[in-house]
């Protein structure tokens, strides 16, 4: 009954001429940029709920900050890997009848946009190295591996008393 | 970078802590030598206490008694640094109607910070101070000699039925009467200066005082009860030594009236002659009379004619109507030819007289010296330098005549004879005072257990090198096996040695003198090799104190002075070390090189200059080349082979040095030029002259030797204080002292360029008192620590800062003498009309003040080669030059602090370790006769004033706070006594926490310091049971949840 029913839907249903099926297409592909562009920008949305979690790890060197920064580093890292991935759903498929293949030229701009997002992100943690002091910026971090500076001339005068 | 971080911070934490030895620990840590320094005052004293021996000791201003049974010290007492030891003398008090009989020690010392006389008196037996005297006379300027003084005083003790007075003779014609019961003055005499008088004997209710005047004897006669002079008996003598029983008699002999010896009874107010002949004494020249009282009217009159013998004679003195009348007892048998002798009898006036002499030759011979004991037989003395003096003591014990001999030699040895049972003298103890004059030290590393010419099994390696390869594995594993075999028989002793918390199990008792001489596992075990100026030279190992070997160099006049490393020890080779000394006198100057391991010579005596000389030293290629300057600036090399020349050669565009010694008025720098003949001679380059009244009071210049682990100090908010470490910086501690002002100033002197960096003031600083020193420098690292005695602010001289030669710039003068926020800021005004600010606190006390160099005053910049600086905080090493040039410097940036030190400091030193990781401790020598060490880290003058920081903490800075706390855990030399601390050395330890150090000038002290904890040991308390058991019991569970996974697995298969 039931399958008798919906196959008089899909008979009631008509087929899209061609000008429908490129509204559709269309339709489709704006709609699917337009998530892109959400799913690029969705990492900066993270940021300030990661910048919040990692303000309250504090700057002090434990367990929980390491874990905290570590984890934002191979979130970002992971992510920019995956991006083809995450963008994946977005690709126009090959539908309707041109037999071309589908062109993505327009995910390149998300694509971008969600790498430097991650960046971002990864900046932050960057950052937070910085403030823990993780990071060999200062002069101090190089200190050990100066030379010690050979003294051209040589001086002295002790007496025989 | 976060291990080095880690151990920084492991560092830091430790160093909270103190470093306090355990109770069981003292004595594995650390040795002492305790000592009274070469006696010139000997005598035996017996008490009812029993018998002890009173030593004095004017070289170490040291008063002592010994036991004579053990030679150790009963007690001592050492003089404050500006009193000299003029005279000690015992004395027998008789008190309570002459029932009870006190021995007492009187000892006259010299004060030269209030140029008073100081009369004490000790009891022998407990050395309790029973009365102290100070006596105010006009200084006689002669007594800044001591040595002139010495021989100006005499102590004489009276005694009557109601009290008992001390009649003293001091230096400048002064004649003191001193009641003991009560410390009082009761007469001062004051005779005519002109006369040096040097004897002083006492006679029924008088008082003869002997002197020169012009060569002619000057004897006055004064009355007991008041001092009074009464009447000058005989002026027509000449030269004279007089000699006087207890009570009674005078014997003197006397040149100018030939062969005659003049007796002298004191109430008859006249002189008898009698000639040698009748003393049967042979014709003899009086001028060689020795006179020792036996008794009241009991004296041997012997003569003492060097090369010939000796005779001498008993003769008794009395009274025969108005003159005197000399008797002969008995005529000794004359001794061997070339013997000097020596006589004591019993004391005690009721007992037989017996007289003990002794007959010794001075004879030398390859420094083995003999003497003999007549009737008791030869006495062989073993290799120390002539006698200096022998003293003889008799006693009757159970009824029989026994004797007891103190030999002084001079190398410095004490050594006591005792008659045994068998009548023969037998050494009964020795002691080496010579430790107590050291003159120079240096630390040798023993050599290693391994070396280059054996394999690891012992073999030759040669031989094993041309075995084939198989036959070698399999002899190394019959070795390993063996090896393997002897380790599990001692398996139970050495699991019950861990099972139990044992410390060191070595100890100085259980020390092997007979084993190898080697270097142990961590290094604690080195050569300490002393140099004393009495000629002997001593090397002791560090860990127990043990003599490896002693060197007397006796028998000629070289005297050492400094000791230099020429070759360190190298695997198996032992260490070669030069002897720089003088001969005859400092006349000449003169090398000996010796093998630091047997102390045998390699070669003799080299000469190598005149008096006076510097002795530089040129290091190059691990090469060693010591340049030797003379008083003309002339330069010759040690060792003047080619190739040092050709190393010197290539250092002299390079080479600089300079002349300062302590009470100069400049310091001159020299430069050294070839000649056309191949000479080398210096040109003077450069001259500092201190304004006028200033005179160097004590310089250091930094040590090149010292490891540098960090350039720079890393500060809170992680920037970096870059460190200013130039090797030819020269600190120089200048003194300008007025009658009630004294004023310090502090130079940093670049020795190549002779630039002053920095020159600071400290007003109203100096000694404590005359001949108190208590200025002395020291170089850590990269900070100038400077002691100093605050006399407050009336002390100040205020000045207008003088222009130094070398200009310094006046502005930061000022500033740098204000920059210290804690000093009170009284702003005066000089005659000039000048505003100098008064930098004095209103307090008097010990103050340290420590300065810190930096090349910039800003964070990450450094002095370039060029004189830039990159401030840039970007900027890595590669943007700065590696060499570092005088020629093209900038001053230093300095931070500077004070601190109040609550204890009178004699000698300041520094730990050093192999790496310089480990803080350095500052180790100060106190006049409280111990050794503390303050951690660098409390020295510091970035310590914040004002509230502190979050930046403060993380660099782990303490809050600043004046007084440096006195801390009983930071006595390095806990509960024991070490005297008159003078020089602290140290040397590093195979372990980077660990320095060894040694401190030294009356005693002898060695320990070990670790100032920021062993850090690189496990603790003693090391649970290794708790690991082993630990581990076991994890195998054990891994085994039993294996067995029990395994059959779970299996019965889930059955299902």
């Amino acid at each position: 009954m039931t399958h008798t029913s919906s196959k008089d839907r899909t008979e009631i249903k008509k087929e899209p001429t061609a000008e429908e099926q490129a509204a559709i297409d269309a339709n489709m592909a704006n709609l699917k940029l337009k998530k892109s562009w959400e799913t690029a920008i969705a990492p900066l949305k993270q940021v300030p709920m990661q910048g919040f979690m990692l303000y309250m790890s504090g700057n002090s060197v434990q367990i929980y900050s390491i874990m905290v920064t570590v984890m934002l580093f191979m979130n970002s890292f992971n992510a920019i890997l995956g991006t083809n991935h995450a963008f994946k759903r977005f690709e126009s498929t090959s539908s309707g009848t041109d037999k071309k293949p589908p062109s993505n030229a327009n995910l390149i701009f998300p694509k971008i946009v969600y790498i430097l997002a991650q960046c971002v992100l990864f900046g932050l943690g960057v950052y937070k190295c910085s403030s823990m002091g993780l990071l060999p910026t200062s002069h101090s971090d190089w200190l050990s591996f100066l030379e010690v500076k050979r003294v051209v001339e040589y001086s002295s005068g002790t007496y025989l008393q | 970078m976060v291990a080095i971080q880690f151990v920084g911070a492991l560092l830091l934490a430790a160093a909270q802590t103190a470093s306090a030895i355990h109770k069981d620990q003292v004595g594995q840590l650390e040795w002492l030598k305790s000592l009274v320094g070469q006696s010139s005052h000997v005598s035996f004293a017996r008490s009812q206490a029993g018998a002890s021996l009173a030593v004095g000791s004017v070289l170490a201003d040291t008063v002592a008694v010994l036991s004579p049974a053990t030679g150790s010290i009963v007690w001592r007492h050492l003089l404050a640094a500006n009193e000299a030891l003029l005279h000690v003398s015992r004395v027998i008090l008789h008190l309570f109607n002459l029932f009870f009989v006190r021995t007492v020690l009187a000892a006259t010392s010299f004060d030269a910070a209030t140029t008073t006389f100081h009369v004490r008196t000790f009891d022998v037996a407990t050395g309790f101070a029973l009365s102290s005297v100070v006596v105010k006379q006009k200084t006689p300027t002669f007594c800044d000699n001591s040595k002139l003084c010495e021989k100006q005083v005499s102590v004489k003790l009276v005694t009557s039925k109601t009290e008992t007075r001390l009649v003293a003779l001091l230096p400048g014609s002064t004649v003191v009467c001193i009641d003991l019961a009560d410390s009082r003055i009761v007469w001062l005499q004051q005779l005519d200066a002109s006369t040096s008088f040097s004897q002083l004997e006492t006679s029924a209710g008088n008082l003869i005082v002997l002197g020169n005047a012009n060569g002619v004897v000057d004897v006055e006669l004064l009355s007991l009860a008041d001092g009074s002079v009464k009447s000058s008996p005989d002026p027509s003598l000449k030269t004279f030594s007089c000699y006087s029983s207890a009570s009674n008699a005078v014997i003197c002999n006397a040149l100018g009236r030939q062969s005659a010896i003049a007796a002298f009874v004191p109430g008859s107010q006249s002189i008898a002659w009698i000639s040698p002949s009748d003393l049967n004494l042979g014709s003899i020249n009086s001028q060689h009379l020795n006179v020792e009282p036996l008794s009241a009217t009991e004296f041997i009159v012997s003569s003492n004619v060097p090369g010939a013998v000796s005779p001498a004679s008993l003769v008794t003195v009395a009274a025969d109507g108005n003159t005197p009348k000399v008797t002969v007892l008995h005529t000794f048998p004359e001794p061997k030819k070339g013997y000097k002798s020596v006589y004591s009898a019993t004391a005690g006036d009721k007992r037989n007289p017996f007289v003990a002499r002794l007959s010794f030759s001075t004879k030398k011979g390859k420094g083995v010296k003999t003497g003999s004991v007549t009737s008791v037989g030869v006495l062989e003395f073993g290799e120390g330098g002539l006698i200096v003096s022998i003293h003889l003591d008799t006693v009757v014990k159970d009824g029989a005549p026994t004797i007891r001999l103190l030999t002084y030699f001079q190398d410095g040895t004490m050594t006591l004879f005792q008659q045994g049972k068998t009548k023969t003298l037998a050494v009964k103890w020795e002691r080496d005072e010579s430790l107590a004059h050291i003159t120079d030290s240096v630390f040798v590393d023993f050599p290693d257990k391994y070396s280059l010419d054996f394999d690891e099994l012992g073999e030759p390696l040669k031989k094993s090198l041309e075995l084939d390869p198989v036959t070698r594995y399999v002899k190394r594993l019959t070795g390993h096996v063996g090896q393997m075999q002897g380790f599990l028989k001692t398996l139970p002793t050495f699991l019950s040695s861990i099972s139990l918390p044992q410390r060191n199990q070595e100890t100085a008792a259980s020390f092997n003198k007979t084993a190898p001489l080697v270097a142990d596992r961590l290094g604690f075990r080195k050569l300490l090799i002393l140099a004393t100026s009495t000629g002997k030279l001593h090397a002791l190992e560090t860990k127990f104190g043990h003599s490896i070997w002693s060197r007397y160099f006796g028998d000629s006049t070289f005297a050492v002075k400094d000791l230099e490393v020429l070759r360190p020890t190298a695997v198996q080779n032992a260490a070669i070390i030069g002897l720089f000394g003088t001969l005859e006198d400092g006349k000449k100057s003169a090398v000996q090189r010796i093998n630091a391991m047997t102390g045998d010579a390699i070669g003799g005596i080299e000469e190598i200059g005149g008096s006076d000389v510097l002795v530089l030293k040129v290091r190059q290629n691990g090469v060693n080349v010591y340049p030797i300057v003379d008083t003309d600036e002339l330069v010759v090399l040690y060792p003047n082979s080619p190739e040092a020349r050709d190393l010197f050669d290539l250092q002299l565009s390079t080479f600089y040095y300079y002349r300062i010694k302590k009470g100069d008025t400049a310091v001159r720098g020299f430069m050294v030029e070839k000649l056309p003949g191949g000479e080398y001679k210096g040109t003077q380059l450069w001259s500092v002259d201190l304004p006028a009244g200033e005179v160097v009071a004590d310089y250091v210049q930094k040590d090149r030797t010292e490891p540098i682990s960090s350039l720079g100090r890393v500060l809170g908010n992680r920037s970096v204080l870059y460190k200013y470490l130039n090797p030819n910086l020269l600190a120089l501690a200048t003194l300008r002292e007025t009658k009630s002002t004294s004023n310090v100033y502090l130079y940093l002197i670049d020795t190549v360029t002779g630039s002053i960096l920095h020159r600071a003031s400290y007003l109203g600083a100096g000694h404590a008192a005359k001949g108190l020193d208590s200025i002395y420098l020291i170089q850590v690292d990269n900070s100038v620590i400077l002691s100093y005695y605050n006399h407050g602010p009336e002390a100040a001289e205020v000045l207008v800062e003088p222009e130094v030669k070398g200009s310094v710039d006046r502005d930061e003068l000022k500033e740098t003498a204000g920059s210290n926020k804690r000093r009170k800021k009284n702003t005066l005004v000089s005659k000039e009309g000048n505003v100098v600010r008064n930098t004095s606190p209103n307090v008097k006390g010990y103050e340290i003040t420590v300065l810190e160099l930096y090349e910039m005053p800003k964070p990450d910049a450094r002095i370039d080669r060029f004189g830039l600086n990159f401030a840039s905080t970007l900027s890595l090493n590669t943007r700065f030059s590696d060499t570092y040039t005088s020629f093209n410097t900038q001053k230093p940036s300095i931070l500077q602090q004070t601190f109040v030190f609550p204890a009178q400091i004699t000698a300041i030193g520094s730990t050093r370790t192999g790496a310089g990781i480990t803080s350095r401790e500052i180790l100060f020598g106190l006049t409280s006769n111990q050794l503390y060490g303050v951690n660098l880290r409390i020295l510091d003058p970035r310590r914040p004033t004002g509230p502190i920081t979050s930046e403060d903490k993380e660099e782990m800075l303490f809050p600043y706070r004046a007084t440096i706390d006195y801390n009983p855990k930071e006595f390095a030399s806990h509960v024991l006594e070490v005297a008159g601390i003078k020089t602290i050395v140290s040397t590093p330890s195979s372990l980077e926490s660990t320095s060894i150090v040694a401190a030294y000038g009356l005693d002898l002290f060695v320990v070990r310091r670790a100032p920021s904890k062993t850090f690189d040991l496990l603790s003693d308390d090391f649970g290794y049971v708790t690991l082993i058991v630990t581990l076991v019991s994890l195998v054990v569970g891994i085994q039993v949840a294996k067995h029990y996974a395994e059959r779970k697995r299996v019965s889930d298969q059955w299902k």
